[in-house]
Parts: structure tokens; C-alpha cells; sequence
């Protein structure tokens, strides 16, 4: 049966900084739930609070709403893997894996036959018997999963776990834990700093900045609908146009851009992702519901299913088109084009100007 | 090819000289003089192995050797941890602590032992003060093994240090979220990889101490004299050079086996640490 896990409030503070301040999230039994954030956001501290390490200065900490904020780690009954595997190199994989059956004085009998099947789980083959410096580091990994599963914990934590293997293992070993949570059920927390990596596993998203959450829900939620502009900025690409709102629009690039929604007296950041930005050719007029704006191709890149337009707006600030393969337009690098979007499918959120400094 | 290799060769030539003139050709005149003076013959390991007394010397030198690498082991295990844990400027401190008795002269540090010692010195009178003592420390065994884990004590802590440095402590968090409690995480997962270290430490001091001959002659009494101090009175008191050649015959060859039994199981939990 998975467990729930409930933050409530929660706080740490170290002599003059706050790594973590007032967090509150529920997460879901079952669910894949990623802590995700730039480094020094908070959400590995907040992961190390779960997990007992980092005791909490203030707030609360339930799982199945049993307080356990005051629980050593070797009694909240959670499996952990660690970015640096952190494997037992005196012992072999079979003697790791078997470590947390052996602290629950499980029989031998049944820990040889526990150590199997959570081998077979992550796929280990023939293992068992060497050294963890034998194994490369997708396999040590491996070996780190197969021991935090074994004892089938209530919560699974991980903390960027595919951070030190290259790019092509990582996005293999991606699935291979998607594949895993669907397998076992357990409660997943999951911390990463990588966008697409929280894209491809989680249920649900936590963005963290500067020891807060900014926004948690499900990717498409967070992609389509961000809530400030950090979120918008630090999930996908995206095309911000800042400026003074009012009740017609906001201002920007010497015209008046429609938007969805409003927010009252204050500077707006209107954020458009580049799938949504047509590339049309110059002097096209804007139909209804839709804004235009002329611009200048910068730069191509080409990725075979697509390719990425660079351009130059009116008043100097960058923005960024995406065209599938299939419906490219004729643009090319040094033309002067008419960029036209959807109202409905931009994004209007309050312009904080500090989004920048942490993204840079 | 050949000349290459000729010449970095001939670099050790002057070491291999200085090792032959001042180390095996001594090494060689005790063996001989051992087995032929005054008769050829193994008359001297006849009486070394027949006098009751000669066995008392070897057992109180292999029970004093072990005390002190016991003691030294203690006192240095917790010390060579906090090295490894301490923050940059506390560890500086740390190791000038290690290192200073170091660079102090031997026979400095053993006179500095013995007015600490003495029945009215400053240990005692220290104890005195608090209402305990006054204990016989100087001339007895004890104070033997006091001295000699203070003059040994950095051949246990920095090869230690050295590979207690090298262990991820990170470890003892896994250990304990896989549902190990912090002194079983220790035990079991901080301990094991400490293992080469121990036993560089312990046979360096070990052995040192087999072989000590100022320390127990100053801090110990004639009458519980290690067998050092025994050749030496062999030697030089009684002119009985064979005989005192077949001491550091039989020490020589106890102490290569020590040597050899520790490089054997060394090298076996060294296969599964490091490999």
C-alpha cells in the first residue's frame, strides 16, 4: 500500500539563509512527484528533510498522517538513492542489495530470494557476485535501486540520481524508472534540476526558487498555464514581451498587444512558447484574437523533426519560433517576417525582474 | 633500448652502496658472528631458547609491543577521524599536534617522560591533588607502554588519517535510510574500509616497538628489561657478541613473519576495498 506524504509549513533556516521556506505539498499515494529547481532552490534540502537527514527548523512532516518530523532515518522506512550511487564498495552488489534485508533481520533463505527479484526489477543480470567497481555506472545506479527497493519502503527518494551518467544512458535509464514506479506503485520523490527529465517521469511537478515552491501540478499544467514567470521561464523556451497593462493591453515594441486575462497597475510579462509563434511573411495584418509583430531572423537551427527560428523584435529583445518539418515557412537568417500568435494561447503573468538573475 | 634503461639503474647505485656498507654487512657479521662466535655451532640459540629467563625477555617485549599498539590504536582511531572530519583550520592544528612530538628529538621527548612520570612529578602530583595516588609509573611496565604510545603514536594516526580521508562518509547516510542504526552504520560500513589503515598502522607501530631500546632503558626497570636492552648488555656488558647476534637473529626473524602473516591479510581485505 503507498504512502501519502504531507509538508506542511515547512522551514530551515542555516545562521543567515533560508534554504527552505514555508514549503507545503501533498503528495499523492502512488504518485511520481519531482522536487524540480536551479541549484540551491531548496528542493534537495527539502528531499533530505523527507529523508531525515536535515532536521527541519520549523513546520510539519506526515506520511499517512503520522508525524514523523521527528523520526531518525533508519526508522522512517524509505529507500533513497543518491546521485554518487553511494554503494558499499567493501561489499558486492548481491551484499549491498541484501544490506537493508540484513538491518531487518530478514532470514537468509528469503533475503537471497528478495535480493533476485529486485535485480530482476532493474533489470541486473548475472551481478550478484562482483564488486560495485567492477559495474559502470548505469549498472552501479542500478544496483542503488535494486537496494532502496528491495525492502519494499513506502517512499522512494531520489535525488538526481541520473545526474553523473551521460546524456544517452540518461535518457535511457529515464524510462527504465518510469518503468519501475509503474511496476512497484510506491510513492516517488524525485529531485532534479533538468526540465526535460521532470517532463518525461513525474505525475506531478514542484517547481522550487529561492526555498520556495512556485508552482506544483502536472507537466502540461506548468508548461501551458505557468504562474509566474520563473516557471514559464525555467520550463521550455519561450518568448517574453514585458511592458506596462491596462485594461486594452500591454504595451510593448511601440504597439498595443492583446492579452488573455488582466492584472491590474502593474508591469505584465507576456510569455509565448515557440510552437505557438507563427512566422508569416512581412506586412501580414493580425486576424481577430491573434497579435502581430514585425521581427528580423536572426538565426536557424535545424533538428530534423524541426527547426528553431532566432529573431530580433522591435525593440532588441529575442524571440524564439519553432516550425515542425512539414510546415516550415520560407524565412531564412536576415529576413524581415511578421510574427503573429493566438491571444488565447499566450500567457499573461506579473513581471518580476529577479526570474533573470536566478535563470542566468 | 638497453642504454636507456642503464642509465635512471645506475641511480640507485649510491642507495644499494650506503644500504650494503651500513645495513647488510652488519645484518650479515650478527648472523655470522650468531652461528661462530665463540664456536661455530647453534650453541647460542641453544642457550637463547634454554634460559627461562631469555623467554620472560620475549614475552614481556611481544606484551609490551602489543599494549602499546593497543593503546596507540585507541587513542589514535578516534583522533584520525576527527582529523578527517574537522574543518580546514582545526585540522591544521591536528596535524602540527601529530607532527611536532615528530620532528622532536627521541631522546627529548623520552627525559621529558621521565619528570612527568617520576613518583613525584607532575602526574602524580596532579593526582595527589584530587585525592588519588601516588602510583609507581616510572620503572614499571606501565610507564614503558605510556612513553611509547606518545613516541609511536604517529605512525598509527597518519597512516589512519590516510585512508580514513579516502572513505566516503556519505555512506553512513545510505546506511542509515536503508534502516541501519548510525553505530551499526559505522560499524559495519565505515569500520571495514578503515581495515588498511589499521593494519599499516598497528605493524608499523608494532614492530617499532619490538625493537625499542631507549625508551623502556630510561622509563622501564632492569629488572623487566625488553629484550633490546638485553642484547645490548649481551653485547657491551659481557662481550658476548654471538650471543647477542642470536637475539637479533631470533628478533629479526619473528618480526619478518609478523610482517608476513599482516602482508597476507592485508592483502586479502586490501582485494576487497580497493582492489
Amino acid at each position: 500500500m503507498p504512502s501519502s506524504i504531507q509538508l506542511t509549513g515547512l522551514t530551515k533556516t542555516y545562521a543567515d539563509f533560508v534554504a527552505v521556506d514555508d514549503v507545503s505539498l501533498a503528495i499523492e499515494p502512488g504518485e511520481f512527484m519531482t522536487l524540480l529547481g536551479p541549484s540551491g532552490s531548496g528542493k534537495t534540502t527539502t528531499l533530505n528533510i523527507i529523508a531525515g537527514f536535515v532536521r527541519q527548523t520549523s513546520g510539519e512532516l506526515t506520511v499517512d498522517g503520522a508525524s514523523i518530523g521527528a523520526t531518525p532515518p533508519h526508522k522512517r522506512d524509505m529507500g533513497m538513492v543518491f546521485q554518487h550511487y553511494a554503494l558499499f564498495p567493501h561489499m558486492t552488489v548481491a551484499e549491498n542489495i541484501a544490506y537493508p534485508l540484513k538491518q531487518r533481520k530478514v532470514p537468509k533463505a528469503r533475503r537471497a530470494e528478495l535480493v533476485a527479484a529486485a535485480m530482476e526489477t532493474v533489470h541486473l543480470g548475472d551481478f550478484g557476485h562482483r564488486y560495485p567497481r567492477e559495474l559502470s555506472g548505469g549498472q552501479q545506479q542500478r544496483v542503488a535501486v535494486a537496494r532502496a527497493i528491495v525492502y519494499n519502503p513506502r517512499v522512494l527518494l531520489m535525488d538526481e540520481p541520473l545526474g553523473a551518467l551521460d546524456k544517452k544512458l540518461r535518457d535511457w535509464l529515464q524510462l527504465e524508472i518510469k518503468r519501475i514506479h509503474a511496476e512497484l506503485g510506491t510513492t516517488f520523490v524525485y529531485v532534479t534540476h533538468d526540465q526535460d527529465e521532470a517532463l518525461v517521469l513525474s505525475d506531478r511537478i514542484a517547481v522550487f526558487n529561492k526555498g520556495r515552491i512556485e508552482q506544483v501540478g502536472p507537466a502540461a499544467e506548468l508548461y501551458e498555464r505557468p504562474r509566474t514567470l520563473f516557471v514559464a521561464k525555467f520550463l521550455g523556451e519561450s518568448t517574453v514581451l514585458r511592458g506596462p497593462v491596462d485594461g486594452q493591453g500591454l504595451g510593448a515594441c511601440a504597439r498595443l498587444l492583446r492579452v488573455p486575462g488582466s492584472i491590474e497597475g502593474r508591469d505584465g510579462a507576456l510569455v509565448v512558447r515557440p510552437e505557438r509563434l507563427a512566422v508569416r511573411k512581412q506586412g501580414h495584418e493580425a486576424e481577430s484574437g491573434w497579435n502581430a509583430l514585425p521581427a528580423t531572423v536572426t538565426g536557424e537551427i535545424y533538428l530534423g523533426s524541426s527547426r528553431k527560428l532566432e529573431l530580433k523584435l522591435p525593440d532588441g529583445s529575442p524571440a524564439l519560433a519553432r516550425e515542425q518539418a512539414g510546415g516550415l515557412s520560407e524565412a531564412r537568417v536576415g529576413d524581415e517576417v511578421t510574427l503573429t500568435w493566438r491571444v488565447a494561447d499566450s500567457v499573461l503573468l506579473p513581471d518580476e525582474s529577479d526570474a533573470e538573475a536566478v535563470l542566468t | 633500448m638497453k642504454e636507456r634503461t642503464a642509465g635512471p639503474a645506475l641511480l640507485i647505485l649510491p642507495a644499494l652502496i650506503a644500504l650494503g656498507v651500513f645495513f647488510l654487512y652488519p645484518l650479515l657479521s650478527m648472523l655470522v658472528s650468531a652461528f661462530t662466535d665463540p664456536e661455530p655451532g647453534l650453541g647460542n640459540f641453544a642457550w637463547f631458547f634454554g634460559e627461562q629467563a631469555n623467554m620472560q625477555v620475549l614475552g614481556r617485549t611481544f606484551s609490551t609491543a602489543f599494549w602499546v599498539t593497543l593503546v596507540a590504536l585507541a587513542l589514535s582511531y578516534p583522533y584520525a577521524y576527527a582529523m578527517t572530519i574537522a574543518g580546514p583550520r582545526a585540522k591544521a592544528v591536528l596535524t602540527l599536534l601529530v607532527l611536532v612530538p615528530f620532528w622532536t628529538s627521541l631522546m627529548v621527548r623520552t627525559f621529558a617522560w621521565v619528570i612527568l612520570l617520576q613518583d613525584t612529578g607532575v602526574i602524580n602530583k596532579a593526582l595527589g591533588a584530587i585525592g588519588m595516588g601516588p602510583f609507581s609509573l616510572i620503572r614499571t611496565q606501565t610507564g614503558v607502554v605510556i612513553g611509547m604510545v606518545q613516541l609511536l603514536m604517529p605512525f598509527m594516526v597518519l597512516p589512519l588519517y590516510a585512508v580514513m580521508s579516502g572513505i566516503d562518509r556519505r555512506l553512513l547516510s545510505a546506511a542509515t535510510s536503508l534502516g541501519a542504526h548510525p553505530v551499526k552504520a559505522f560499524l559495519q560500513v565505515y569500520v571495514p574500509q578503515s581495515l588498511p589503515g589499521v593494519s599499516a598502522g598497528c605493524l608499523t607501530v608494532f614492530i617499532s616497538a619490538l625493537g625499542f631500546y631507549v625508551t623502556p632503558a630510561l622509563l622501564g626497570s632492569p629488572t623487566d628489561a625488553l629484550i633490546s636492552q638485553q642484547i645490548f648488555t649481551q653485547v657491551n656488558g659481557l662481550l658476548k657478541w654471538g650471543r647477542g647476534g642470536a637475539m637479533g637473529v631470533v628478533l629479526l626473524g619473528l618480526t619478518l613473519a609478523m610482517i608476513a602473516l599482516l602482508a597476507v591479510t592485508l592483502r586479502r581485505t586490501g582485494r576487497k576495498v580497493t582492489g
